[in-house]
């Protein structure tokens, strides 16, 4: 037992100096103090939570050889995407889990509305055949690539280097199951006035040349363990692109078929992926700023990625063309061109650009 | 609205065969864990909560207002300031504790939704790592306020941001179980043994402690925490049923491991409050008989219905009941100036009740408090004097839980040594020598604290070490609650006298 006592122990513990900062009254948390201010709320519970970063006071990494110990080594000390500070990172929205949960439940709501309306309204009987088609083919399989995007963000997120970018990617993986979760209540609105309705989804997505140039991105970016290419590869290429052209143009196709409520609900989710742009882009600024190398890194990155992408886009592309030989509907002008035009600015707000192979796709 | 068992299956499914890159390479062993099976065997897992994330945003909404509108209603400073001073420092030690560990929960539940190997898994430990970043935000944001007052509960962030020894401990075991580990092992570690037994020390039985405690707002914190503790620790029971048909060695292996360092994590967080730190009118029972109720019973009973084995070291831990957490407070106690709570002496009613309650070793124990008290006669009482009833001897800590050599009696320690690779190693126990010894690659390099003071990393002046390494100050560092002015005290010295 270590309980030793003895004459021999008065310690000499004085005099030493004590620090003047420790001596005013204590305002708020030690990692905090230095703002000299009151921290907000998403502060206080978002702040330095990770241990193990080197940012603490201990300045250590893991304190034991721990089983991935090689693996944070190789794919987060070592990724080309360095800061000098992960910690700067804010999501713009603030985030805290509370706000989180109000704001998803806001949206939940909202959708139950649509749903609602969906049943009570006959509104399944009046969609068009060809139109019940594209359902089938192209939304009810989307909860595969959907459960992908919710696997590579739990990925981003256990290998972020701070606690706050480990919570929007949390968050983000939340927001995929959200979409899974909301396409998969609509599939079972069909099958029950269409028996059998999109049965076939796992099969389409497994064999469907509609769906192979995306299967091929999500399984590669799944392998794709740098935890700086997989948040780029993820968030500021596949994303951004798959998001625009499901959430919506694929509204908007869904619309001019008479499908409007599909449009309303994926709105909603909508809301969701442009914050996924929102705080990816503020993350890419800030590395970017901390050190111009970044900007390189990340380019390169993109010209990796973006093909891969682009090529899963262009699958789909003859669905917005007119030209699906199985669901014959009026062009939609300009889809593809507007994506380009779209995904150039977003890139370009963080210096950024798309990769200049991708345009000899098209 | 449909009901959920109509559509969510919809959702719940979604593995497909890689046909563009190798499943092994999806879900690597080393990351994955073992045994690495191809997804046919995992096809079948399956957990009865079935959350939709409908459902969650919507529950775990009004479960945060609920917490939050107990703290705006009694949760204000005025109400903690009413609080009986030892059970205070309780909130303390689980202040600290808390926060960051459950955060390291949140990297834990990703690696389960994205290298757990089946969706529903996957899906299970988003809702996971959700649930961990909210028992992060509550505690961060209730004990904020306090800091102002008390700056010990600075700690609440602070502690695993330092080099304090405990936090060493603490550090030592979640970076091994949930932050650098494996989705299989973080599984049967957290999902299973800790989440479905140990966490109910916490959040049961430390809920029952402060409702007795008057201390209403830590109450329904905990409380809350446990109805998402119970919902994801289900993760743990499918994953163990498909390991147990290839590899039941390894299971009770890791079972075992586990139940082990969870038990000397707990017996410090949980023992302290349920023995020491609560007014002993207040204590509905003893820390042993809490163990045996909540923990033992159902733990074995678990074992049971899996076909496993009652752990190797299973009498040793049931000796362990009646002495270790007593041993570790004494320690504690004499070296309080290396924590950052403040502590108390058991009194006679206290140290009659403790008899009681544990009749096989008390007596060791109570001639240890005996001599603290009358160092304390002898100096008198008063903050000054603090340091004079004091440890002065560097401790030694295991080599495996990184904690004080406190196992065994105080007649009997169970301390041993082990050289290997041209290194000597102590460990306090021979299960703690055991989990060493099945995988020494994770702790042989580890160096404890007196290594460090050895090579000249931490430094070797005890002030130095106090404010420099363990980073407190003479504000934080522990104290007696009383200065020594315990009345008992007084009152048998006068009658000494």
């Amino acid at each position: 037992m270590a309980v030793r006592l003895g004459p021999d122990y008065a310690l000499n513990l004085t005099p030493f100096s004590v620090p003047e900062s420790f001596m005013a009254q204590q305002k708020t948390y030690w990692h905090l103090l230095q703002q000299r201010r009151m921290p907000t709320e998403y502060e206080i519970v978002t702040s330095k939570l990770l241990c193990y970063t080197g940012e603490g006071f201990t300045g250590k990494r893991f304190e034991l050889d721990v089983p991935l110990l090689d693996w944070y080594k190789r794919f987060q000390q070592e990724s080309p995407l360095t800061c000098s500070s992960w910690e700067n990172f804010r999501d713009p929205r603030e985030t805290t889990y509370t706000k989180y949960t109000e704001i998803q439940r806001d949206k939940e709501i909202f959708v139950d509305g649509i749903l609602e309306e969906i049943d009570s309204s006959g509104y399944d009987g009046q969609l068009s055949p060809r139109w019940l088609h594209v359902l089938s083919r192209v939304v009810a399989p989307l909860r595969y690539p959907g459960h992908g995007l919710q696997m590579l963000a739990s990925y981003v997120g256990q290998m972020a280097p701070s606690g706050r970018i480990v919570i929007t990617a949390t968050l983000q993986a939340g927001d995929e199951m959200r979409r899974v979760q909301r396409i998969a209540y609509r599939v079972r609105q069909l099958q029950h006035l269409y028996r059998g309705f999109a049965s076939d989804s796992k099969a389409r997505w497994q064999t469907d040349m509609l769906w192979q140039p995306l299967r091929i991105a999500i399984e590669k970016l799944l392998i794709c363990y740098d935890w700086g290419e997989s948040f780029v590869g993820l968030n500021l290429v596949l994303k951004p692109l798959m998001d625009e052209m499901f959430m919506n143009y694929l509204s908007e196709l869904a619309l001019r078929e008479g499908d409007h409520l599909l449009g309303q609900v994926f709105y909603s989710l909508n809301e969701d992926c442009r914050w996924h742009r929102e705080w990816s882009q503020v993350l890419a600024r800030m590395v970017i700023e901390d050190n111009p190398r970044n900007s390189h890194t990340i380019q390169g990155w993109i010209e990796k990625w973006h093909p891969v992408a682009a090529r899963a886009l262009q699958a789909f592309a003859p669905l917005f063309e007119g030209k699906s030989e199985d669901a014959q509907m009026a062009p939609l002008e300009g889809v593809t061109r507007k994506i380009d035009k779209y995904y150039r600015e977003y890139l370009s707000s963080m210096g950024l650009q798309p990769s200049t192979s991708v345009a000899l796709l098209s | 609205m449909l009901n959920r068992e109509e559509w969510l299956p919809l959702a719940r499914k979604l593995d497909w065969d890689y046909t563009y890159v190798r499943e092994d390479e999806v879900f690597p062993q080393v990351i994955s864990g073992h045994p690495w099976l191809p997804h046919a065997e995992w096809k079948d897992w399956e957990e009865s909560f079935k959350t939709s994330y409908r459902e969650y945003v919507d529950n775990q909404y009004e479960k945060d207002m609920a917490v939050y509108a107990v703290r705006d209603a009694i949760g204000r400073l005025e109400n903690i300031q009413k609080l009986a001073a030892p059970w205070l420092n309780s909130l303390k030690v689980h202040a600290a504790a808390l926060p960051l560990a459950e955060f390291t929960g949140v990297i834990g539940s990703l690696r389960g939704a994205r290298f757990g190997r089946d969706s529903a898994w996957r899906t299970m430990s988003t809702f996971g790592a959700l649930d961990e970043y909210r028992h992060t935000q509550i505690p961060l944001l209730l004990f904020h306020p306090l800091v102002r007052w008390d700056s010990q509960f600075d700690w609440a962030h602070k502690f695993y941001h330092t080099n304090n020894w405990f936090a060493v401990a603490a550090r030592h075991f979640f970076d091994e179980l949930t932050t650098g580990q494996n989705a299989i092992e973080f599984a049967i570690g957290t999902n299973f043994v800790l989440e479905t037994g140990f966490t109910n020390l916490q959040f049961v039985g430390l809920a029952s402690l402060a409702r007795e405690s008057s201390d209403h707002m830590f109450e329904r914190m905990v409380t809350s925490i446990q109805t998402d503790e119970a919902r994801h620790a289900q993760i743990g029971h499918p994953v163990l049923e498909v390991m147990m048909k290839h590899d039941p060695e390894y299971v009770q292996y890791l079972l075992d491991k586990w139940f082990w360092r969870s038990w000397r994590m707990f017996s410090i967080l949980t023992g302290l409050s349920t023995d020491y730190l609560t007014a002993l009118e207040q204590r509905p029972y003893s820390f042993k008989e809490f163990m045996e109720e909540w923990i033992i019973d159902q733990y074995l009973r678990t074992l049971d219905e899996f076909g496993l084995k009652k752990p190797w070291y299973w009498d040793i831990f049931e000796d362990e009941l009646n002495i270790y957490h007593h041993a570790i407070y004494a320690s504690a106690y004499t070296y309080r100036a290396t924590l950052w709570f403040d502590f108390v002496i058991p009194s006679p009613a206290e140290r009659k009740w403790l008899r009681q309650k544990y009749p096989k070793y008390w007596d060791d124990m109570d001639a240890v408090w005996e001599q603290v008290a009358e160092r304390w006669r002898t100096v008198g009482p008063g903050a000054a004097n603090e340091l004079a009833v004091h440890g002065s001897a560097m401790p030694t800590f295991c080599d495996l839980c990184q904690l004080p050599l406190s196992a065994g009696t105080p007649r009997k320690n169970t301390a041993n040594v082990l050289t290997k690779d041209g290194r000597k190693y102590i460990f306090c126990s021979a299960p703690c020598r055991w989990i060493f010894l099945r995988e020494p690659e994770r702790y042989a390099n580890h160096k404890d604290l007196v290594k460090r003071v050895l090579s000249g990393e931490a430094p070797a002046h005890l002030p130095d070490l106090l404010t420099e390494y363990f980073r407190l100050t003479p504000d934080t560092w522990g104290k007696d609650v009383y200065h020594g002015a315990y009345e008992w005290l007084a009152t048998k010295k006068a009658s000494v006298a």
